[in-house]
């Protein structure tokens, strides 16, 4: 099931542009974006850590890497947006 | 424990602190070249007289946290380390944002920032962070680039944080207009570096609450302007010979939301150095300026045109 990543950023004005390391675009701040399933997915995994003995975890879920970020709220996207593809 | 690492993981994120020394969680990431920000520590070797000629014991010292960062110079990154120097930072304008800063006489640091530093997975939570000298320079790749020197009074491990990454891009070929003096655009120069030394220095106190400074204190403050300019005339050559003053603005501009203009108030030309190196040598003159107080009793200003919008 896709994310909805709403932008709230308070020192920038609606429609600047933000990045997120594992996300594939610009985020235009003042705006709700949906993230699909395997850009998730990507997400995870270019933010995966690996300790020395080599054991490989993945990132945390989208929801859970933002939950203390002021201004990015990330949700599970409604049924309806996945079934349209979502819009930026 | 994470595996060997690169610099290419690495992250910054600053906060300006609401009470000096307390840790706050980034509010801003920012991109940058390099860091050498390092925890230092005055150990005290005991070698009383006892029969030994050997160290036979160490008691912890002051502890002390500085070091540069290399970055762009983002006008929406820059903002915040004006903040936190020894200068009074105003917010004027709506779109774009407009900081203008004034340098002060302030003895010590008022206002300070927490520098998070994410090493190979790691967090180090700098505070009470100042920015005791920073300088901004154009190199011959042509980038406008910005180095603040932090001086800090702790460090303490923190929570990973996840970074929200400016899309600003920095200053480069073709958007300077340097002008010497104020108002005479010059077309001559290939470089410049523009120098602020605050002299900070930690103070130590006696206390039972750790080991790091109590405070930064500034000192004389020192202002130079360095470039490099063809050797056409001798007109500035002169001026130096007479210790002639003249201002001295530079002006990096992008578009009309995105500036940033430093201004020498009152330079005077410290050194001024033409030779000739060699047959295919072009002729060049090393200057540099040293600034000096105006009649309101300051010696240079900063002015920061941005988007970015927070509370100096």
């Amino acid at each position: 099931m896709p994310y909805e990543l709403k932008l709230s950023l308070p020192n920038l004005p609606k429609g600047q542009t933000v990045a997120f390391t594992g996300l594939p675009k610009e985020y235009a701040n003042g705006k709700t974006h949906i993230i699909s399933d395997e850009e998730a997915e990507a997400f995870r995994v270019i933010n995966m850590s690996a300790d020395e003995e080599g054991s490989v975890q993945l990132g945390a879920p989208l929801d859970q890497a933002f939950k203390k970020v002021e201004g990015v709220i990330v949700s599970k996207a409604p049924a309806q947006a996945a079934l349209e593809g979502g819009a930026n | 424990m994470a595996g060997e690492g690169t610099g290419a993981s690495g992250i910054m994120g600053i906060a300006l602190e609401t009470v000096i020394g307390s840790y706050t969680a980034p509010t801003k990431y920012v991109p940058f070249m390099s860091e050498s920000i390092k925890t230092g520590q005055d150990n005290q070797y005991r070698r009383p007289i006892r029969q030994s000629a050997d160290v036979i014991g160490t008691v912890a010292g002051n502890q002390h946290f500085d070091g540069d960062i290399e970055m762009e110079a983002l006008p929406d990154c820059v903002p915040y380390f004006l903040n936190v120097a020894r200068l009074t930072l105003v917010k004027t304008g709506t779109t774009p944002k407009i900081y203008t800063g004034t340098p002060t006489a302030n003895g010590v640091a008022t206002k300070t920032m927490s520098i998070t530093i994410v090493r190979n997975g790691i967090v180090f939570g700098y505070t009470g962070c100042s920015v005791g000298s920073f300088a901004f320079n154009v190199g011959d790749d042509g980038k406008l680039m910005f180095k603040p020197s932090i001086v800090a009074l702790s460090e303490a491990a923190q929570t990973s944080p996840t970074p929200v990454w400016p899309t600003s891009v920095p200053f480069g070929a073709g958007m300077y207009d340097f002008e010497i003096p104020t108002g005479s655009q010059i077309l001559d120069a290939d470089t410049v570096e523009f120098t602020v030394n605050d002299n900070a220095e930690a103070q130590y106190r006696m206390k039972n609450t750790g080991r790091g400074p109590s405070f930064v204190k500034f000192g004389e403050r020192e202002v130079t302007l360095k470039t490099e300019r063809d050797f056409k005339n001798r007109t500035e050559y002169d001026a130096f010979k007479a210790a002639t003053s003249q201002g001295i603005t530079f002006k990096a501009i992008q578009d009309s939301n995105n500036e940033i203009d430093f201004v020498m108030n009152v330079g005077i030309t410290n050194s001024y150095e033409v030779n000739l190196g060699g047959q295919a040598d072009l002729l060049r003159a090393a200057v540099e300026y040293n600034g000096n107080a105006n009649a309101g009793g300051t010696s240079y200003s900063i002015v920061v045109k941005t988007t970015e919008d927070f509370t100096p």
